[in-house]
């Protein structure tokens, strides 16, 4: 099947991987940023004790942010691939968007339209600086143009 | 309190470098947060980038009848397969070049998949004098399960089909719009036959 994608998982299950991976970097980071903080805000000889009493208490709540986070753009981007039968940057811009206001859909229109925008400019960031590794990096097989002999130039009419 | 040029040289010096670093790392800040922007905006909506000739092959292959008779409907446009870990949606294939008569040329593969088939696109785009870039090939190729393959040469005279967030937003007004025709019709043939109901029953009464 040519459109199976052989670098990624087709589109249902790589929310599964999306949503795997967000939970894995919110836990490791969430661990090393709230062990730091719980030594740093315990009494001394009760260093390791805090540091490790916040870590379970507090890395697994971020761990779980960003997995609904990563969770919630995969699903939307699968939607969007879907619905629009094609694969552009626009389908994560969007789906970046829509999750960013669902998750804060909570705070009233404002403060979910607010953070809809930063969701969409974060990930329009995110697609501008994969397009420029694509542009840095050697893809092989870029297209030619076939060997005509006498190929006209445009037309000047 | 000395005031800052009655300070020593070496104060001054060290004040003059923090502020010069200061200025570089603004500076460094500004043009990758105008840079990343240009880029992706210069491709994804420019009309010097392959993404919207990529749309408009894309749209005028959609309506082609040759391409929906080989292919199927609904059909789906992808490129080709990344390595790299950051791309989410397959980057389209694409070449600018210029040829031996000096002309600029953009080359444009992708692939395009629907329910009885899937196949290749190859667009050559050239730009003339004028500045635009016009077609100057349109290619679908579709394999052809040991036969040789089809090659459909699509038509770009006509005048590009509406792009395809338009069309989908003209197929929602329609449909809301007979939604609301219905419904409006409804109403009125509803309220008119209450109305009737008691006309009637105000006549009777009168009686």
């Amino acid at each position: 099947m040519r459109s199976s994608d052989h670098t990624r998982d087709p589109c249902p299950w790589v929310i599964l991987n999306d949503a795997g991976g967000a939970f894995a970097m919110g836990s490791i980071g969430g661990a090393i940023w709230h062990s730091i903080k719980g030594a740093k805000n315990s009494p001394r000889g009760e260093r390791f004790r805090g540091s490790i009493a916040a870590v379970k208490a507090r890395a697994p709540v971020l761990g779980g942010n960003f997995a609904v986070w990563g969770g919630m753009f995969s699903t939307f981007e699968c939607v969007m691939k879907n619905v629009r039968q094609k694969e552009d940057p626009w389908n994560s811009i969007t789906s970046g968007f829509i999750t960013g206001g669902l998750l804060a859909a909570r705070g009233g229109l404002k403060t979910a339209t607010a953070s809809a925008v930063i969701g969409g400019v974060l990930l329009a960031l995110i697609e501008g600086v994969g397009i420029a590794f694509n542009r840095l990096a050697a893809e092989q097989n870029r297209p030619v143009r076939p060997q005509i002999p006498d190929a006209p130039p445009a037309s000047t009419t | 309190m000395l005031r800052p040029l009655d300070s020593p040289w070496a104060d001054r010096l060290g004040s003059a470098t923090k502020t010069a670093i200061n200025v570089v790392v603004i500076a460094t800040g500004l043009v990758i947060l105008g840079g990343v922007p240009y880029l992706l905006f210069s491709d994804l909506v420019g009309s010097e980038g392959h993404m919207k000739w990529f749309s408009d092959a894309l749209q005028r292959v959609r309506h082609s009848p040759d391409a929906i008779q080989l292919v199927g409907t609904p059909i789906k446009g992808y490129g080709d397969p990344s390595s790299s870990r950051m791309a989410r949606n397959r980057p389209i294939a694409h070449n600018m070049m210029v040829d031996r008569h000096g002309v600029e040329h953009m080359l444009i593969r992708f692939y395009i998949e629907g329910p009885k088939n899937s196949g290749t696109v190859k667009v050559d785009l050239c730009k003339a004098p004028n500045g635009q870039w016009q077609y100057q090939y349109l290619l679908v190729e579709v394999p052809g399960q040991g036969l040789p393959s089809w090659k459909v040469v699509i038509d770009t005279q006509s005048p590009p089909p509406p792009p395809a967030w338009k069309e989908t937003l003209t197929d929602v007004g329609t449909y809301l719009h007979t939604l609301g025709v219905a419904s409006w019709e409804t109403t009125r043939a509803h309220t008119a036959q209450g109305w009737t109901i008691v006309q009637e029953w105000l006549e009777s009464r009168h009686k």
